[in-house]
């Protein structure tokens, strides 16, 4: 493996070539970075890949589960297993997609959740990302790299193959299609992953489009080739946010979406990859609900833990918040990414005083987790190996069958201090190996 | 009050300065039978005739019309008539769904409390000493009396995108405007509350107002006026606020300004 | 795929367009720089040539900014850009591997910036476009995609060696390719248009101005 960490410099001299970045804005202008590569793979063992496809594909089919009932009976709700107010006042839950029945039923077709692992070698769930999750193309194209930069490291070592990503997204967008051509919708290519909408497209064969490509005509979804041909679009894997798809359903400014396209999805003659509302199983409030979804829907025990987690609407949970209020992280449920997490200890006196009287008359805007101490993996930094913190987004795409694809993205934050991962912020990408014997 | 029956006419055209294409549109005008109104003779008419037309329904129990027109043209036009036959002594519009009665519930999109409207509804339950004998629809009467004095009705110093709590702070409004606060006020109450759009008679333009859910059914209140809903209102279509109701939805491509003209008719059919 | 959309056709021919401008004007700019080593005001009589605005002071100057200005519309970096921004949104089409050609030209030209021997880091841009072309023909499989794109270079070199003013065979030759070429496409374009270009080269007669008009003119994207 050493031969290949030596080999570094070459594989991101090679990602360069091939394009592999993604945009950002800085001072209001579009710059595009390349994402820096670290040589050094996360490893999987066969055993502890088993343990967590068991997990992560029981989770994605209890949250698949969960969509399909929030969105028709909520037989959840009435059995008074969810609270209704973390439905309905969820920014997640779109009344739009009510009793909408997506194709084949299937709500998350490519879900992204994140994992860290404890010092103790447990394995926590942070997030469940049912949206638009991406990153897949990163280890993806980066495997390949790796495998021409050092071929021994691959022959020494028994590693599953992650190249098959493109081939079971196309299975994927196969499976739901309801006739006619696959296509990969982006906003453009100014967005930020840009590098990753059309590298998908070219792999899958699809055609890469934007919203002023389609457009709705009676019943059907079409596409307009340059001799003015219709072509039917039977699925669109949309990697546009749910708010821009539709702007005669969401907001109706949005230039970048589709004009009545979730009319055309209502009737059941295209497929949404993933399906409109998915936000609903992504908010923090409901993660917490989670580990109770799959008791509820599949009867069984939950086998990948979720950080302790306490929802301070409930009486006990508040009791608890408040005792140990200085060692707990506290999260806003209304905003997104890293934003509106606060450690308890970074409080002073009276601002942690101010923060408790909104806890008490706002409790379901919050939860609170225990921290994990969560390992490091090395990385290089010049010809040193230096920890860093990484996490790890693992895919799991459902069509006919719940698949965990044998990778993963794993992002490291490049400052020591930081336990933010986020590819804007600096931080790097690893391969992640899943080893075959 | 005694029962009338009101002939109705909305027209709604946006002509453009210069002929637009691809122009797609999502429309929800079309008036339905309630226990109070009884709609007939309703003639819709969209164009110009090119128009494709879909239809479906939201989950709201509103009726779409969608279509998209891609030839250039240079107007759009909605015209919708028909007669309305209004209860006088029935002010139920509607059996309360179980089902659908989570979406009124909790705040959306514009009718979020801030500080200010929370503080009034403090302000307002304290005041009043038999709130809590009060039944529902009681209590929204009550709001609306209250919000009548409070709040005054002044154009142009609020726009469509403005929200309930914005409006609140400037303590003056439209329509729109009491029906989001009214309606951020029975939510935080725990009454489920709804936006309506519609018609009333004498006016010029469409109107706004609210429903609350009370003992198994919906009942109207209009808060700009301080009236219950009667014989004289003829609505539209319902929704979580504002962002629901929205008559036309459009979108096109191409430079040109927009000009839109409006007028509502209704009047007592003798 | 060979659904395309009006967009892409556009940006099919332009990327053929520019590659071709940036690897004919290189080409060029080899025979000038020869010409610059001795002879200080030899840039003069070079943007003449290549049909380019002279807003240089001094050798110096043309040499910094002509080949490597990001600013300067005519710049050859500036070309290679605009051949980047269209070959960025053709990925799915045209292939990673075509496309990483047009991105190694850039690193390439950056190198060749602060080189002092520029020339040898362009030579690599010019093996990095006719890499281009190579895998356009590999990798492209479908016909009219790929011949979008090479129009887009055809009319694109008739147009510099008419501005260069190139010999009449060396025309003729590149117009035959054009005929050929153009029916492929699928695209519209005047054949009127066509015919009087194609009289004018095969009589001799060049009217620089219409006959620039006419090829810039010739086909609809």
């Amino acid at each position: 493996m050493e031969q290949l960490y030596k080999q570094s410099e070459v594989v991101n001299d090679l990602l360069a070539r091939y394009g592999v970045k993604f945009g950002i804005y800085k001072n209001g202008n579009f710059k595009e970075q390349l994402f820096p590569f670290d040589a050094i793979p996360r490893v999987i063992t066969k055993e502890e890949f088993n343990y967590l496809e068991r997990g992560l594909s029981q989770r994605v089919r209890a949250l698949n589960c969960f969509l399909k009932d929030i969105y028709a009976e909520k037989k959840i709700v009435k059995d008074g297993v969810l609270p209704e107010e973390f439905l309905y006042a969820s920014s997640g839950y779109l009344a739009e997609c009510e009793s909408i029945m997506p194709p084949k039923g299937i709500y998350s077709h490519i879900s992204g959740i994140d994992l860290v692992q404890s010092k103790d070698g447990t394995w926590y769930v942070l997030e469940d990302n049912l949206r638009v999750p991406s990153g897949a193309s990163y280890p993806m194209i980066a495997r390949e790299l790796c495998r021409r930069s050092s071929p021994g490291t691959f022959m020494e070592n028994k590693v599953c193959d992650n190249r098959n990503y493109a081939s079971l997204l196309k299975q994927v967008m196969d499976y739901s299609n309801t006739g006619g051509i696959n296509v990969i919708m982006t906003p453009g290519r100014y967005n930020a992953a840009y590098f990753e909408h059309s590298y998908l497209a070219e792999k899958t064969g699809s055609v890469l489009v934007c919203g002023s490509d389609l457009f709705v005509e009676g019943d059907h979804l079409y596409y307009r080739d340059y001799t003015g041909k219709k072509i039917q679009v039977g699925a669109v894997y949309r990697r546009i946010s749910d708010e821009y798809l539709d702007p005669m359903t969401f907001k109706e400014e949005s230039v970048i979406g589709v004009p009545n396209i979730m009319k055309v999805y209502k009737k059941g003659n295209v497929a949404l990859i993933n399906a409109p509302g998915n936000g609903i199983a992504d908010d923090k409030g409901i993660y917490y609900f989670v580990p109770k979804m799959i008791q509820y829907y599949l009867g069984e025990e939950s086998v990948l833990n979720n950080a302790s987690t306490y929802l301070p609407f409930y009486q006990k949970d508040m009791e608890y918040v408040l005792e140990n209020f200085d060692k707990l992280v506290i999260k806003d449920v209304a905003e997104a990414g890293g934003y509106g997490v606060v450690f308890g200890s970074s409080f002073t006196k009276e601002k942690k005083e101010d923060f408790i009287e909104l806890l008490k008359r706002e409790p379901r805007r919050f939860i609170a987790q225990e921290v994990i101490d969560f390992i490091d993996i090395d990385i290089m930094e010049g010809d040193q190996q230096v920890p860093r913190k990484a996490d790890l987004r693992a895919f799991v795409l459902t069509g006919e069958d719940t698949y965990v694809w044998k990778s993963g993205l794993t992002r490291f934050s490049r400052n020591p201090d930081s336990f933010i991962v986020n590819s804007s912020q600096g931080g790097g990408f690893k391969d992640t190996w899943v080893l075959s014997q | 009050m005694k029962s009338k029956t009101l002939e109705f006419k909305y027209q709604m055209e946006i002509v453009f300065s210069e002929p637009i294409i691809q122009h797609s549109y999502a429309v929800k005008c079309e008036p339905k039978d309630t226990m109070r109104q009884k709609i007939s003779d309703l003639i819709i008419r969209i164009g110009p005739s090119e128009a494709k037309l879909g239809e479906t329904d939201d989950i709201f129990g509103n009726h779409i019309y969608y279509g998209n027109m891609t030839e250039p043209h240079e107007n759009f036009y909605i015209e919708v008539s028909g007669l309305a036959r209004n209860s006088g002594t029935d002010r139920r519009e509607e059996k309360l769904n179980d089902r659908a009665l989570g979406f009124y519930k909790y705040a959306s999109k514009h009718t979020v409390p801030g500080a200010g409207i929370k503080g009034y509804y403090q302000k307002l339950i304290e005041r009043n000493k038999s709130y809590h004998t009060l039944n529902d629809l009681s209590k929204g009467e009550y709001f609306m009396g209250e919000l009548y004095k409070d709040f005054a009705y002044v154009s142009g110093v609020t726009d469509i995108k403005t929200n309930a709590e914005e409006a609140f702070q400037l303590g003056q409004g439209v329509c729109q405007d009491y029906a989001h606060i009214m309606i951020s006020l029975c939510r935080l109450a725990g009454i489920p509350a709804r936006y309506v759009v519609g018609f009333m008679i004498g006016e010029g333009y469409s109107h706004a107002w609210i429903e609350v859910a009370s003992e198994g059914y919906w009942y109207g209140l209009d808060p700009t006026n301080n009236l219950y809903i009667d014989a004289n209102y003829i609505k539209v279509s319902c929704g979580r606020d504002y962002a629901d109701c929205i008559i036309d939805k459009g979108s096109f491509l191409g430079n040109a300004r927009q000009q839109q003209n409006i007028s509502v008719k209704v009047a007592e059919v003798l | 795929m060979g659904t395309i959309t009006v967009e892409k056709a556009n940006e099919l021919f332009w990327l053929g367009r520019y590659a071709e401008r940036v690897y004919t004007t290189l080409r060029e700019f080899f025979i000038g720089f020869d010409r610059m080593i001795e002879a200080e005001e030899a840039y003069i009589e070079y943007c003449k040539i290549v049909d380019v605005p002279n807003v240089y002071e001094s050798k110096r100057e043309f040499l910094e900014k002509y080949p490597f200005d990001t600013e300067n519309p005519d710049s050859i970096l500036s070309n290679l850009y605009r051949a980047y921004d269209n070959a960025l949104v053709l990925r799915d089409e045209i292939h990673t591997e075509t496309l990483s050609y047009i991105q190694l030209s850039i690193y390439d030209m950056k190198k060749a910036r602060v080189s002092i021997a520029p020339l040898i880091e362009m030579q690599k841009v010019i093996d990095n476009l006719l890499a281009f072309w190579g895998s356009v023909d590999d990798k492209v499989d479908e016909e009219k995609t790929r011949s979008i794109i090479k129009l887009g270079r055809r009319v694109e070199r008739i147009d510099l060696y008419l501005r260069f003013r190139m010999s009449c065979d060396k025309l003729k030759t590149e117009k035959n390719k054009l005929e050929k070429r153009i029916v492929r496409t699928g695209l519209k374009y005047d054949e009127s248009k066509l015919c009087e270009l194609s009289s004018m080269i095969d009589s001799g007669e060049i009217l620089l101005n219409q006959a620039i008009a006419l090829i810039e003119s010739l086909v609809e994207v």
